[in-house]
């Protein structure tokens, strides 16, 4: 590879050393191995993160990871993506405030409405919802009920998300100068959220392959999540929301994502556009 | 002629030891007393030293102010002047201070002209930099647009494929029962056409027994010609027997009268002829019974024939009907083999049908297995663009950094001046 005429060096990365590094970091940080994911994708990021880290070749950048937990703590962030918006895909969170949360709110009268955003970054998404509880129910109902979980498997972005204070560029993009003005104040060229929006949600951090933590849900929106993990994670993973969602619970998964043909018995779908599921 | 400072000084030295060497006995020859001499010794001697020690740090303290003032000057930033010394026909180790601290000012202002054209580069690069990080993301976006796109048309395709499965299956289901069906018509049509085949035998014996029927019929019907032609001949004899008969009476009658006229010798004869007489009438009588019976015979008979023949007619009716029968046996058993070479060829059809939508549901299959192929390429690749998102957003960061350190590094050379070389003037 060559960058402003200089050589970089691009290490090889075996299957096996791979399969060393993912070991090394579960065994480390107690998160389960990385095996779930893309092979891939998983391989593209720690080769990144090798070259970023300045290590000669593998068995170096074995040692350093093995020494140097702010390096573990570095690959992880670098092998979960972090891509996100407020509003990002618009005509969803149209289509959730106009159709999907009032059915679910008749149907849920008396107890308050669980949703689960899954992979929920820096708080884009959760908070992009509780700004529509707020706007379509007011501050006090909304809190009321309604009950707002976002987990990631991140703790560095989800200490970022409890931060809730964002740059207007490229994360405000999707928020409109009306929504900016009502729920923003400006921090030094940032935009920090209202505490009254902030308080709806509830972060932790969770690592979606463990199944028997998931949390009972009405409403989980799981998008842009599940194209990191290979067929039979996913496979797993959707049968598990399958099992948590009760009848009729809407699942929402990311524009690009696909129902598996598998899971197509246990979810009818309700808007193939947008990925909306109800669970049959 | 260069002469090192520390030659002049030893010069200056020398002067002075000279002065106070040779003094006293200059001082001497003009005649005043030795305590005035000894104190004008002295102060020739230091009137020389201070002239001499003025004469020689007079040059050497201009030019080290001057390089003070210039050193001051370099580490307030100005890098605009060179030093300039007057020129001399002695120079010494100032000038080559004066010519090193020179040097060292233009490497500066060569080395701050650098970084200065450097941070400025730097900072046109890195919002070059920058500027295409935001149009890979703008154009990432738009794959990933495109991409949702596709994985919309994967997903469609994906359900298509499966209402097409369910169809086919059900149609799979429908061509099955088609085909019993077929197989149970054409099991049955055999079955009619079995027993058509039994009808159409049945018909066949009828239709022989008939024959055989009339066959004796017409046997019949010559022996009443015989047997009325038998009645003819034996009526012809009981007409000559009558005739006899006749004959015979009129012979008695003859004889009756012979009898009478013989008288008594005829009586007996008398008696004779009477029981003839009586034996003919009898004997006509009999002759005529036979005829009566015989007409009525023949008229019997002539009607047994008669309705004989009727019997006939009505049974030649009757094979007709059972020749129609036979055939309409022959039309039903034909019409039933088609009904059954149908039935089959619909079986043998549902069947070939039944492989064909067996391929189609693997076909449809397949296609299932592409879409949800594809559905998870159109995964692989979004996950690629949102890597590429984040990998630009990192950029974008990393640039706007660069930025600040380029202009940070610019703010920090521009106390540096560089331009304006102004001649310094010899002062002193």
């Amino acid at each position: 590879m060559e960058l402003f005429g200089e050589q970089v060096a691009q290490p090889e990365l075996s299957c096996d050393q791979l399969e060393a590094i993912l070991v090394l970091l579960a065994q480390q940080t107690g998160l389960p191995l990385f095996d779930a994911y893309k092979e891939s994708c998983v391989k593209r990021r720690v080769v990144a993160r090798i070259r970023r880290s300045g290590c000669l070749d593998v068995e170096q950048y074995l040692r350093y990871l093995q020494q140097d937990a702010g390096e573990r703590e570095r690959l992880v962030t670098s092998l979960s993506i972090h891509v996100s918006q407020f509003f990002r895909n618009p005509t969803l969170f149209e289509t959730l405030q106009t159709v999907v949360l009032p059915a679910l709110v008749q149907r849920t009268a008396g107890r308050p409405l669980r949703i689960w955003s899954v992979g929920c970054s820096a708080g884009e998404e959760p908070y992009s919802l509780a700004i529509l509880l707020v706007e379509s129910f007011g501050e006090q109902v909304a809190g009321e009920q309604f009950e707002i979980l976002a987990t990631d498997i991140d703790r560095r972005t989800l200490a970022q998300a409890e931060q809730a204070l964002y740059d207007a560029d490229p994360t405000l993009r999707g928020v409109s100068a009306a929504r900016r003005e009502r729920f923003f104040t400006e921090q030094d060229g940032s935009f920090k959220l209202c505490p009254a929006v902030q308080q709806l949600v509830r972060f932790r951090q969770m690592d979606l392959q463990l199944v028997a933590d998931y949390p009972q849900a009405d409403l989980v929106l799981c998008r842009n999540t599940l194209i990191y993990f290979n067929r039979p994670a996913q496979e797993k993973i959707l049968q598990a929301l399958a099992d948590i969602l009760p009848q009729d619970g809407i699942l929402v998964l990311g524009k690009s994502e696909s129902m598996p043909a598998p899971l197509r018995a246990r979810f009818a779908t309700l808007d193939p556009t947008e990925r909306i599921y109800s669970r049959r | 002629m260069r002469v090192p400072l520390g030659y002049k000084f030893i010069l200056g030295f020398v002067a002075v030891v000279a002065v106070v060497a040779f003094a006293p006995p200059v001082v001497s020859a003009l005649g005043y007393s030795p305590g005035v001499t000894q104190f004008l010794t002295i102060v020739v001697a230091l009137t020389v030293g201070l002239i001499m020690g003025w004469l020689f740090s007079r040059r050497f303290a201009r030019n080290i102010s001057m390089l003070t003032e210039s050193a001051h000057e370099v580490s307030q930033g100005d890098l605009s002047c060179d030093i300039q010394l007057p020129p001399t026909s002695m120079p010494d180790e100032t000038h080559e201070l004066t010519a090193a601290i020179n040097q060292m000012i233009q490497n500066l202002r060569d080395l701050v002209g650098h970084i200065r054209g450097s941070s400025a580069k730097l900072a046109g690069a890195s919002k070059e930099i920058n500027g295409t990080a935001v149009e890979i993301s703008a154009s990432t976006e738009e794959v990933a647009r495109a991409i949702e796109q596709i994985s919309h048309g994967a997903e469609t395709q994906a359900e298509l494929v499966e209402r097409s499965s369910r169809i086919i299956k059900e149609t799979a289901i429908s061509i099955e029962l088609i085909a019993s069906r077929a197989r149970e018509s054409s099991r049955c049509a055999r079955e009619t056409s079995q027993t058509a085949q039994r009808g159409s035998d049945l018909a066949g014996d009828a239709l022989l027994l008939m024959k055989d029927f009339f066959e004796r019929i017409e046997t019949l019907s010559a022996r009443f010609d015989q047997l009325n032609t038998r009645l003819q001949r034996v009526g012809k004899v009981a007409d000559f027997i009558g005739e006899v008969a006749r004959q015979t009476n009129l012979l008695a009658l003859n004889a009756s009268i012979e009898a009478v006229r013989a008288g008594e010798y005829g009586k007996g004869f008398a008696v004779v002829a009477d029981e003839v007489r009586k034996l003919a009438d009898s004997t006509s009588h009999s002759a005529g019974e036979i005829t009566d019976l015989i007409v009525t015979l023949r008229d019997e008979s002539q009607k047994v024939h008669e309705s004989l023949l009727e019997s006939s007619r009505t049974i030649r009716e009757g094979k007709k009907n059972v020749d129609i029968t036979a055939g309409a046996f022959a039309e039903i058993i034909a019409s039933v083999q088609e009904t059954e070479r149908r039935a089959n060829s619909i079986a043998d059809l549902s069947q070939m049908q039944l492989e064909s939508s067996g391929k189609m549901v693997h076909a449809v299959d397949e296609i299932a297995k592409v879409a949800d192929d594809n559905a998870a390429a159109t995964e692989e690749v979004s996950a690629a663009t949102e890597e590429q998102l984040a990998a630009m957003q990192d950029m974008a960061l990393a640039t706007r950094e660069l930025t600040q350190l380029a202009d940070e590094l610019e703010r920090l050379v521009r106390r540096f001046t560089l331009e304006e070389p102004v001649e310094l003037v010899e002062t002193a």
